[in-house]
Parts: structure tokens; sequence; C-alpha cells
């Protein structure tokens, strides 16, 4: 065990997955220290906070400093991980000297290995996710907010407010998937400024029309996934989005899935038909009754070319 | 019989193994000495996997002989990648129930031979061997001396101090 070559320990630490193995690991011998400590930065959720205290946010700028070690350790650690976590929002002065110690640096270079960006819209601002979107980094978001279930979407007029400031597709261009879960919002971010996105998935999410027909704008879709996507169907005069090559979008009748959750929403499963030239997966959740999947599966297959997988989650319960 | 075209290799210690070219193939070592030196009689050496390891892993070759490749650029961000990833399969688990020898051996040569899957497979068996364990119970598992200093293993402690609770 002890001849194991450091690339080989590295896989092997890469399938622990949470903090507390990895500093386990940490722990058993020298020769497994450093790789441990470095597969936790690499593979773990890390909260934006834990990498930002790695500075020193009360000080200012000061470009007579040369040794600024903090600035050093800080910007080798925002490059090797890869899923950040944002849920706190930075103080002002914090921010402002941060940045202006960006300035300083020079340093576009930050979080450069960044894939998956974790954002608690409930806990965090634009200011701080958007620290993390340099170029080239994010590739996927995954946006929550959580522990939040209302009557209505007038209750969430308060987040309806902050969300537009999340408009992250601005600084984060490359993205090539979102997970939407749980956002009840007049106004998602933009996703038609998202050229890359590849995959959209919407977990009991009420976005709005606009959303949808932003939607048509992104060239490179080729995986939506529909969990429980509520509110659509009480939408009135909606109609599919013109734009979206030759796709029109069917509204299924609604389950009686989920009233335990949210109550006065009606749930419907919805499906992309017609010809969608490059959409290859979709995947329906909860699924409609039998016939209907047949009908849509054959629908599908007739229209989307490159369809490889179709699933109604009949799975979904096992799965959750 | 079969018409499937064949290729001969060669364990460290000598023995030959005649398989399907497309069984050997699932190394990208083989596959690109195949390429390279294009199709030959010669048996092709292996001089760092041992007859009864070379088995072993041809066996998992066999098996999976028919699996798609597995993208170079995998992308990470594909959940449904992500998730079949962390599952390991019935047979693989059988497959890789060995000795703890046998299991660094195959590590080893899937390493050497370039066969990703089956590195994986091995990996992760010994991720989970070794998960939820304390430092002091994966030591014992694999006979690892403890060379901290009592300091170092404090500074260690606390220099991670946010990760104890996660």
């Amino acid at each position: 065990m002890a001849e194991i070559p450091p690339e080989i320990l590295m896989s092997i630490f890469e399938w622990g997955q949470c903090h507390k193995d990895l500093l386990s690991f940490a722990l058993v011998c020298r020769s497994w220290t450093e790789w441990a400590i470095d597969a936790r930065w690499r593979v773990c959720e890390v909260p934006l906070l834990e990498i930002l205290t790695i500075l020193d946010l009360t000080k200012r700028s000061n470009p007579d400093v040369d040794d600024d070690a903090d600035w050093t350790k800080f910007v080798a650690i925002s490059n090797k991980v890869t899923k950040v976590k944002c849920n706190f929002i930075l103080p002002t002065e914090a921010a402002i000297n941060f940045y202006e110690r960006c300035k300083q640096h020079d340093d576009d270079a930050l979080f450069q290995n960044v894939w998956e960006l974790i954002v608690y819209m409930d806990f965090t601002d634009y200011q701080t996710t958007s620290i993390v979107c340099s170029p080239g980094a994010p590739k996927s978001i995954r946006m929550y907010v959580l522990g939040v279930i209302a009557r209505d979407t007038a209750d969430y007029s308060w987040l309806c407010q902050a969300i537009p400031r999340l408009s992250l597709a601005a600084c984060a261009p490359s993205v090539e998937s979102i997970l939407v879960a749980y956002v009840f919002a007049r106004d998602g971010p933009s996703l038609s400024r998202f050229a890359q996105l590849r995959v959209l998935e919407c977990h009991l999410s009420s976005i709005t029309l606009t959303w949808w027909e932003d939607l048509a704008t992104c060239p490179k879709l080729t995986d939506l996934r529909l969990r429980y996507a509520v509110d659509v169907e009480e939408q009135r005069g909606w109609q599919a989005p013109r734009s979206w090559p030759g796709a029109n979008v069917v509204v299924f009748p609604m389950l009686e899935i989920f009233h335990h959750t949210i109550k006065s929403k009606r749930v419907v499963p919805f499906v992309v038909k017609s010809s969608f030239p490059v959409l290859r997966h979709l995947v329906l959740y909860p699924c409609p009754d039998p016939e209907q999947v047949e009908c849509i599966t054959a629908h599908l297959r007739n229209c989307s070319p490159l369809l490889r997988e179709f699933r109604s989650a009949a799975d979904y319960v096992a799965e959750e | 019989m079969s018409a499937a075209p064949q290729v001969t290799l060669e364990s460290s210690d000598g023995e030959k193994f005649k398989v399907d070219k497309e069984v050997a193939e699932r190394s990208v070592l083989i596959k690109n000495m195949i390429e390279d030196v294009g199709e030959s009689d010669n048996p092709i050496p292996l001089p760092n996997v041992n007859a009864s390891v070379l088995k072993k892993v041809l066996e998992y070759c066999e098996h999976h002989r028919g699996d798609p490749l597995p993208a170079a650029d995998a992308d990470p961000s594909n959940d449904d990648n992500r998730k079949r990833a962390t599952e390991i399969s019935d047979w693989d688990q059988k497959f890789i129930q060995v000795d703890q020898e046998m299991l660094f051996e195959i590590i080893l040569a899937a390493n050497y031979m370039d066969i990703k899957p089956l590195l994986d497979v091995g990996c992760k068996t010994v991720a989970n061997m070794i998960k939820g364990k304390t430092p002091e119970e994966i030591r014992k598992l694999f006979n690892i001396v403890n060379d901290f200093t009592p300091e170092e293993e404090a500074q260690i402690k606390k220099e991670n101090e946010w990760a104890e609770d996660r």
C-alpha cells in the first residue's frame, strides 16, 4: 500500500466524497496528506466563504506590499476547487476590498476549474456569486431556494425582487447546464444569454413564460428535464415559443401527485413535441399514464432524430 | 470457432494469452500498440503484469467487451454520468471481491494498461473500504505505519478544522 503511486492515491481519494473522510485520509501517513487535502478541495462542495476566509478581507489593497502571501494561497485554492457553494452575503466593505485586490493583482484567473456553482438564492446575492464567475467557469449552475413553500406566488414577491440580480449569464457565459429547484419567479436568469446551455433541469419550479421563450434562443440545448413543473397550465394564453425551431410544447393533463407539497398548485408534466433538431434526452417527472407515454414516445422518436433517451420517470419514487 | 481477429498477450512471467482483438483493445495501451505496430503474430509483451493478474484483467475485458468506450472528455457536469459513476455493478462487485494484494495488483495493471473503467472500479472499491474509518483503522487495514510526529498531526488537524464536522 505504501508503494501506491500518487496518481492512484488521487484516483482513490476522488471517490471519498465528504470532507470528514478526506481529513481522515490526510491523517493516515505523510505520503497521504498532500493528496487527501488536494482531493478535498477538488472533490467536495466547498463553501465560498471558506475560500474567501483565506484572504483577510478587512485588508485594503496596498500596492506597496510585495509579499501578499494570503492572496497567492487564495489564487491557488480558488483554482483547485470544482464545486463552490454560495450561501452567504458578502458585506459591501469586504466586497470592495476584494475587488480592489483583484485589480491590484490584475488576476482574472480565479476559479478556473469550477464547473458547478451551487447557489442558494435566498441566502446569497449577485455580488457574492459573481466572484466565482470568471471567464471559463462555471459550466454548471444549480440554483435552489430552500425551505420555502408558499401558497401563492405572491408570497414570493420579496424573492422575485432578488432574482433579477442573479442574471448570472452576463458573467458566466460558458454555462452548459442549469438546474433550478424551488424557484418561483417572475424573472429567472436570462436564458437567452446562455449560448452554451445544453441541459436545463427544473424541479418544482414555476418559471415565467419569458423564461421559456428565452429557451428558444439556446441553440445548443439538448437535454430538457422537467420535474414537477408547476403552474404552466394556469398561464393563460400560453403558447409554444414560436422561434423554437419547429417545436410545439404540449401540456398534459395534471396528475394528482404532489398536492401535499404544493397545495394550491396543480402539477402538470409537459413535453416538447415535434421536431427538436438537437434534443437527445428528455425526462418526464412524474410520468403520465402509460398510453400517453406511448404516444409521446412514438411522436418524439419520429420527430427528433437525435433523441436517444426518453425516460418517463416511473423510477422517480425509487430514486428519491 | 470465432472468425474474430485475435491477438496474443504475454505476461511478465512469460505466459501467453490468446484473446479476441476486441477484448484486448479495452486496454488503451494495447489498442495504441496495435495501431502503432500494425497487425502482427508476435505476442504483445506486458512486462508489468503477471499471469494471474492478467488473467483476471482479461476476464473483466471479456465481460465488458461490448460496452461503449468511455468518452475521452467525459463531462463531469452531467448528473447521470456522475450518478452512474458512483455505483458499482453487481458483476463488477463480484469480480473485484479478491484479496487486498490482488486488488492493488489489478489497480496497478489497469493503470498501466490504461483501462479506465477497471481502474475506477478498483479505486472505488478501495475508497469504499476506507470511507467512514478513522485514520488508525485505515492504517491497520493496510498495514501502514503512522509516521507523523504528534505536532504534525495536530497541525494538520488545526489547519483543516472546518472539515471535521461536514
